[in-house]
């Protein structure tokens, strides 16, 4: 597998963390897609996946960031757990790529995919938590509420991306993984 | 199908605040089976004429009727209106995102009430139109194609809906020259099979060998429409011309019988051979 | 100024348009750490005359910026009755099913809320009163230290001013794909769900492909002219902290260490 160099991997991430502002600015307009298909979570998840785990990491703290200095949204009460959600799917989905090699990228993406939502959710779910509604109890209610409503989301997301990680790949934009 | 264009305006305001008014009460028609091209420079309002007549923007005062309906009104049916007129933007190849060349042209036809096997002749038909071999392409991806191929590809996913306006917006900027002849010939022998063109481009020799009208705009106002040999004529000496007409001025200088009804290659290539040559009958 | 980049700015000249970017990201951390700190009666008290004075000195409309927190109206709700009704499920006033009010769990709630809307308050008045680029201009000195642990700062800058001026290109590009789908006869507005969901295909990838095609030509052109990395990147000179900067940050840290000794 040809490797992409330094300076195309920083390219991809910047260009990464401008759709997390642009994208759901772009879908504001259509009503409700932008509830159903969580705009801001497919550029990182991208990112990680082709760019590895420090640039996803990257793209995951600095998109919202970005997107809530240039946009307002997220909002500033909402911000931290957002970015913490982000950056771990970033994080974890560079790692899992780096990791798993079943010689099928289909597989490999999905594996990915799956893992890093999960966690990144659970961990978003103790954040909030955390800081809106410290205690055991509420702890659990917060992290299954937001698995429950956000699985439509997740669902398209996971066909979603792995359609543009092969156009992009058909259009010869990054490299094919094996 | 008649577009008829009454006293239309268009004003938004810009990302800095600034209040933007890019058509200013525009009015003129365009008959059934007109080839005609909207000129003006950069900034004009020709992308927000064609975008308003497409139904892509709402007009903030007047009306466009097509077939004497107005498309903005709350009864016309959107879907109609997609079907009846198809718009080829730049750089169209950006629009390109199925696995293969058939789905992409297909997407086009999603929601028109085609059975399976009229939508595959028409999808068929569109390719090979635009120069492909059918059962080749089919099943490519089109996003693993050349620059050229894909947008000839984007091309015939408008084409495939069969509208009956095909709206145009630069379509030859970036071709080489035998692109630019092979694309003007084939919108020239659509709009003789009875489609309307409307066609936004710079280049003035392609207008002037191919469209019969000509709308002029300047700062989101219509200065001049009509007959393009009558407004090419009319500039005959200015540089706003063709190049025919600029090299028969060049040749001019000092006798003024070259210039006299040149806008076309072939026609400075005959005013040459009256010239020279003394024939009269230009072919 | 473009209203997109702009962010929400509000062109001022106040003394807290004034301060520079960097001391103001760091008060606001430690008038973040008052805030939570919170307890007592005269802790809040503290707090809230803190934020108070900054709203005023930063001579912004206050409809403006309680504007966020009015529109978070519904989430204000929920957080409260979230830890009203859960928070202590040993104690409570009344039991019914899974909801267990209590003292103990009102009181977090209020303070839950409190805490909430004025660090709300706090990071509007800076986002307010500082340009995005101001902000992402400090973040980037801030972020320096990280260098020690191997974090490549400068790299990490780089992609970030890249990724600012790649905003205005690909929003004018995701309109024109809009459009152009459109125009074939994409639905965005179904009313049925899995018309909408799958409607985002024509959108979401030639927005990527069209955004990874401007990511492979410009890290070609920066190649082409011998860039690796953005070590030896020309650097912005810095503005020295006046007096006013260290002011500023002495009254935070004094706020904060009146706060800490009331606790006792």
């Amino acid at each position: 597998m040809k490797k992409m160099s330094y300076v195309k991997l920083s390219i991809i991430t910047a260009v990464s963390i401008a759709l997390c502002v642009v994208l759901p600015m772009a879908f504001h307009s259509i009503p409700n897609a932008g509830s159903i298909i969580l705009p801001m979570h497919i550029p990182v998840l991208l990112c990680g996946l082709i760019c590895g785990p420090f640039f996803g990491l990257l793209a995951g703290l600095a998109g919202p960031l970005l997107s809530n200095l240039f946009t307002g949204m997220p909002p500033a009460a909402f911000l931290p757990q957002m970015m913490i959600e982000l950056a771990v799917y970033g994080l974890i989905c560079g790692l899992m790529m780096k990791m798993i090699r079943t010689k099928k990228v289909f597989v490999d993406l999905y594996i990915s995919l799956i893992v890093s939502i999960i966690i990144g959710r659970v961990v978003a779910g103790i954040a909030k938590a955390l800081i809106f509604a410290p205690g055991n109890f509420t702890m659990a209610v917060w992290t299954t509420s937001y698995f429950v409503t956000g699985w439509p989301g997740i669902v398209i997301q996971l066909v979603l991306i792995p359609a543009v990680v092969f156009a992009l790949m058909k259009a010869k934009l990054i490299p094919e993984r094996y | 199908m008649q577009i008829t264009i009454d006293n239309l305006s268009y004003t938004y305001t810009d990302p800095s605040g600034q209040t933007v008014h890019a058509l200013q009460s525009v009015s003129c028609s365009i008959d059934p089976g007109d080839f005609t091209g909207i000129i003006g420079r950069t900034g004009c309002g020709k992308t927000t004429l064609i975008l308003l007549i497409a139904g892509l923007l709402t007009p903030t005062k007047g009306h466009i009727f097509l077939d004497g309906r107005d498309i903005n009104d709350k009864s016309y049916d959107r879907n109609l209106l997609r079907q009846s007129i198809g718009v080829v933007f730049q750089y169209p190849e950006v629009q390109l995102f199925e696995t293969t060349v058939e789905k992409d042209v297909a997407f086009g036809l999603t929601y028109s009430r085609l059975g399976s096997k009229e939508k595959e002749d028409r999808i068929e038909w569109a390719l090979e139109t635009m120069g492909f071999d059918f059962e080749k392409i089919r099943k490519q991806s089109p996003l693993a194609l050349s620059g050229g191929e894909k947008r000839r590809v984007a091309i015939a996913g408008v084409l495939a809906v069969k509208p009956k306006i095909l709206i145009f917006d630069e379509p030859i900027a970036g071709l080489d020259p035998y692109g630019r002849q092979n694309f003007m010939e084939l919108v020239s022998r659509l709009n003789d099979d009875g489609t309307t063109i409307i066609m936004i481009s710079h280049n003035m020799d392609a207008l002037a060998e191919y469209t019969k009208r000509l709308i002029v705009l300047d700062e989101g106002k219509v200065i001049q429409s009509g007959k393009t040999r009558d407004i090419f004529l009319g500039w005959g000496r200015d540089t706003r011309g063709t190049e025919p007409q600029q090299i028969a001025s060049l040749i001019s200088k000092g006798k003024n019988t070259l210039l006299d009804d040149v806008v076309t290659y072939d026609d400075l290539i005959f005013a040459l051979k009256k010239q020279l040559l003394g024939v009269e009958q230009h072919e | 100024m473009n209203k997109l980049l702009a962010g929400r700015y509000l062109v001022g000249n106040s003394l807290l348009h004034r301060l520079d970017g960097r001391v103001k990201i760091i008060c606001l951390l430690i008038l973040i750490a008052l805030v939570i700190g919170s307890r007592s009666v005269s802790s809040y008290a503290i707090s809230v005359s803190a934020v108070c004075m900054i709203v005023l000195l930063s001579k912004l409309p206050p409809a403006y910026v309680l504007g966020p927190v009015g529109r978070l109206w519904l989430f204000f709700i929920t957080i409260f009755l979230m830890n009203a009704l859960f928070f202590d499920t040993l104690n409570p006033l009344y039991s019914w099913w899974i909801f267990h009010p209590s003292v103990a769990g009102i009181k977090q709630g209020f303070s839950v809320v409190v805490h909430v809307v004025l660090v709300l308050i706090l990071s509007s008045v800076l986002t307010m009163t500082t340009s995005p680029t101001e902000v992402t201009t400090a973040l980037e000195s801030l972020i320096k230290p990280l260098k020690l642990i191997g974090v490549p700062t400068e790299d990490v800058a780089m992609i970030i001013s890249i990724a600012i001026q790649f905003i205005p290109t690909l929003l004018e590009e995701t309109e024109a794909i809009k459009m152009a789908q459109i125009a074939r006869g994409a639905r965005f507005e179904s009313k049925k769900l899995k018309e909408r969901a799958f409607s985002v295909f024509p959108l979401v990838i030639p927005i990527f492909l069209s955004a990874f095609k401007r990511a492979d030509e410009l890290s070609l052109a920066m190649e082409a002219r011998g860039y690796r990395n953005a070590k030896k990147r020309t650097k912005r000179k810095k503005e020295p902290l006046s007096s006013k900067d260290y002011i500023a940050l002495c009254i935070c840290v004094a706020l904060c260490l009146v706060q800490f000794l009331l606790l006792r």
